[in-house]
This record gives C-alpha cells, sequence and structure tokens, in this order.
C-alpha cells in the first residue's frame, strides 16, 4: 500500500471524507478505481473489525485495573486487621457511645419527611471511600449544608453539596478515622436532619 | 473529605483517555458492582461483566462524540446504563429505584445499538483474525492508533519511541502488512 493511499484511508477514518476521485490523483497512487473503491471498503472492514478488537483488548485492559483494586484492597484490609491492637475496649467503648443530645433525634426510619434519606439506612458502616446517599422525592433543593460530627460533638467536616436527581455522594478518608459513632447532619435553611454511621461497626463493644 | 463533582469527564475522556477510564473505573466499580448485586439479584462475578460493559459502552460513545454532554451525573449515566444491561441479561420486570426516564431511554438506545454494531460479516471477521494475530508492537500501535484514537505523540511516549515519526512509519508497516495478509488469504487457493 502507498503511504499517500493509507494517509488518504487516514483522514477518511478521523473525517469520514473521502477526496474527489480525480485520473491525477489515481495515476499518484497507481491504482485503478475499482482498486481505490476496494481499499476503502476494506478500511470500512477494518474499523468495524477493529472495534471488536478493541473492545477485547479494552476488556483485557479493564481485568488488569480490577486484579489491582483487589490486590491494593486486599493490602489495606490485612492493615486494618494488624492494627486492631491500637485499640484498647476502654476507648471503643468511648468512641460507640451514643452521644445523648441526638437521642431521639437521630432520623433513622420517618421516610415522609422532606429531608430525609432513603438509602443508605440510618446507622450504616462507613467502609468505603465513597458513599452515595439518596434522599426522598419530597426534596426540592439544589443543594445542602452538611457537617459530620464525632460522638463528642466535634465537628470534623462541614460542607455544601450539591443534588442531582435527590442523590448525592460524600467522599471520606474513613481509614484516617477512629473507629466509632458518627452522626451527619444535613442542614436545609432552617431545617436539619440527623442521621448516625459507624466507622469499624464490627468493633463496637456489646 | 472532598465532595463530589460533576467534573467535565467526558472532556478528559476524550484528552486523556487512558487515565481517565481508568479512574472512573476505580470510583464506581465497588459502589455500582454491590447496587446491582443488592437491586437486580446479581452475582458478583455477573454485576463486575455489566459494569465492564457499561464503562466500555460509555468510552465508545465518547470516542466516537455520540455523548458529548451529560444530562445527569456520570455516576447517573453509567448506573442506567449498568440497569439496562442487568435487564437484559434477566430479562424480567425488575423494579426502578433511581434512574431518570430520560437517562433510561437514552441508555436503552445507546445498547440496542451497540449490540446491533458488534454483528459483523465474514470479510470484517477475517480482518479481526488478523488482527487477533497481529505481534507487537503492530497490535499495540493499531490499537492505540484506531480504538484508543490516541495521536502518533502519546504513541511514541507510550511505547517509549524517540519521536511521533518513529510511530508514523511502524504504523504504516504495520497496516501494509494487515492488508497483504488479509488480501492473501482472501486469495482463491490452488
Amino acid at each position: 500500500m502507498d503511504k499517500q493511499l493509507l494517509d488518504i484511508l487516514d483522514k477518511y477514518f478521523q473525517t469520514g471524507q473521502l477526496p474527489s476521485l480525480t485520473p491525477q490523483l489515481l495515476e499518484e497512487l497507481n491504482i485503478t478505481e475499482q482498486e481505490f473503491q476496494e481499499m476503502c471498503l476494506t478500511m470500512d472492514d477494518f474499523l468495524v473489525a477493529m472495534k471488536v478488537f478493541g473492545r477485547q483488548e479494552l476488556k483485557k485492559e479493564i481485568e488488569t485495573w480490577k486484579g489491582e483494586m483487589d490486590e491494593e484492597e486486599l493490602g489495606e484490609a490485612q492493615q486494618i486487621t494488624d492494627g486492631l491492637d491500637n485499640f484498647p475496649d476502654a476507648n471503643l467503648k468511648r468512641a460507640f457511645t451514643p452521644q445523648p443530645l441526638y437521642q431521639g433525634l437521630v432520623n433513622g426510619t420517618n421516610r415522609n419527611k422532606p429531608l430525609s434519606l432513603v438509602v443508605p439506612l440510618n446507622g450504616f458502616d462507613w467502609n468505603t471511600h465513597s458513599i452515595d446517599f439518596q434522599l426522598t422525592k419530597d426534596f426540592t433543593a439544589s443543594h445542602l449544608s452538611f457537617q459530620i460530627e464525632n460522638n463528642q460533638n466535634v465537628t470534623l467536616f462541614n460542607d455544601t453539596i450539591d443534588i442531582v436527581n435527590y442523590q448525592f455522594s460524600l467522599d471520606l478518608d474513613w481509614k484516617k478515622l477512629h473507629p466509632g459513632r458518627y452522626y451527619l447532619k444535613l442542614i436545609d435553611g432552617n431545617k436539619v436532619a440527623i442521621f448516625e454511621f459507624f466507622i469499624r461497626k464490627d468493633l463496637m463493644p456489646d | 473529605m472532598n465532595k463530589y463533582k460533576n467534573t467535565d469527564w467526558l472532556l478528559l475522556l476524550r484528552n486523556e483517555p487512558n487515565q481517565t477510564l481508568k479512574t472512573i473505573y476505580c470510583n464506581h466499580r465497588k459502589n455500582c458492582v454491590a447496587w446491582l448485586c443488592k437491586n437486580f439479584k446479581c452475582r458478583e462475578t455477573e454485576a463486575e461483566d455489566i459494569f465492564q460493559e457499561a464503562i466500555i459502552i460509555l468510552y465508545e460513545k465518547v470516542q466516537e462524540r455520540k455523548l458529548t454532554e451529560l444530562r445527569s451525573s456520570l455516576k447517573s449515566y453509567l448506573y442506567a446504563i449498568s440497569k439496562h444491561l442487568a435487564f437484559q441479561k434477566h430479562r424480567k420486570s425488575i423494579e426502578v429505584l433511581f434512574a431518570p426516564n430520560s437517562v433510561e431511554f437514552l441508555a436503552n438506545q445507546w445498547v440496542t445499538q451497540q449490540t446491533q454494531e458488534t454483528d459483523i460479516n465474514n470479510k470484517e471477521q477475517q480482518i479481526l483474525t488478523v488482527l487477533q494475530n497481529l505481534r507487537n508492537p503492530c497490535k499495540t500501535i493499531l490499537y492505540a492508533y484506531y480504538f484508543k484514537k490516541m495521536s502518533m505523540e502519546e504513541i511514541a511516549q507510550m511505547m517509549n519511541y524517540k519521536s511521533s515519526d518513529v510511530v508514523k512509519t511502524q504504523k504504516y508497516r504495520c497496516m501494509n502488512k494487515l492488508f497483504k495478509i488479509f488480501l492473501e488469504s482472501k486469495k482463491p487457493k490452488d
């Protein structure tokens, strides 16, 4: 294949357009019109085949990413298990004690309030980097303020969050937080809803 | 702590496809797979396959410029496609949890189209076989250029070539080789 012909076919690949076929061009390429048409059709077939081939190769790449992720996760889990001695029972008991101020305010079951969560359920274990939240469909504002507190009433994070289709996500470097009971406050003007969650709920003393 | 932002992922996917696609995959894989298992009664391996397929569809639509704008978040888009794929896999009525109708409709169209596009004729199958049997560097160069739509410069960098001209020459040789093998395979045997 002539280099000039490959350039034409590549341009066709990029733009979907072919140059007008003049006798001069055919002479330059040293092929007949029929041969040229055949090359273009073969290029079309090549691109379809490439799409299938590309998918197969991309799947292989994704499998590699998956493997990397699983390996990383295994390493992190090992680190967490190794660090269990760092949390004596007394500290754990204190960290998991409910905050008395919020007793009875934690919004666990009422799904009819305009500021309430459908998922996750109240008392969830925060054990992944990002958690997706879904509000009830009564909620109409486009953003919310939120605060995250530990059970000693200490505010650890506060910010505003955009709501898209009643959903929002929060990222939390949960592995850096001490195991214990935490509170998520959602604030919309003068409406406040409080939800509790845990870090390493499996360590909560009976 | 970072709040979730709906960054212009599509632009990033077009400009830096390699790293961006991996980031999207790693960010959403765990939650989406768990969501599929919980809501669509998928087995974990099945959910992994579905999510992988959704990632590939997202990638292809962006590369083909069929997806240039997101009306909802990237996450909603990925979940809507995953949901549709789960539907397709199970072919049974599953309760719709939270995908906006418009996104769902578009996802249906795209997935249907996707299925049609993967049907290939004999000639294309022959070329596919040639592609599968190519060796490196041809395999990598042609995949990077024609599927990933990477520039010559990016390919040169990825493959540690001195310049984009080296890639261009190499690509020319590879295409020549591929067309030659293919055209020879078409010739009637004595």
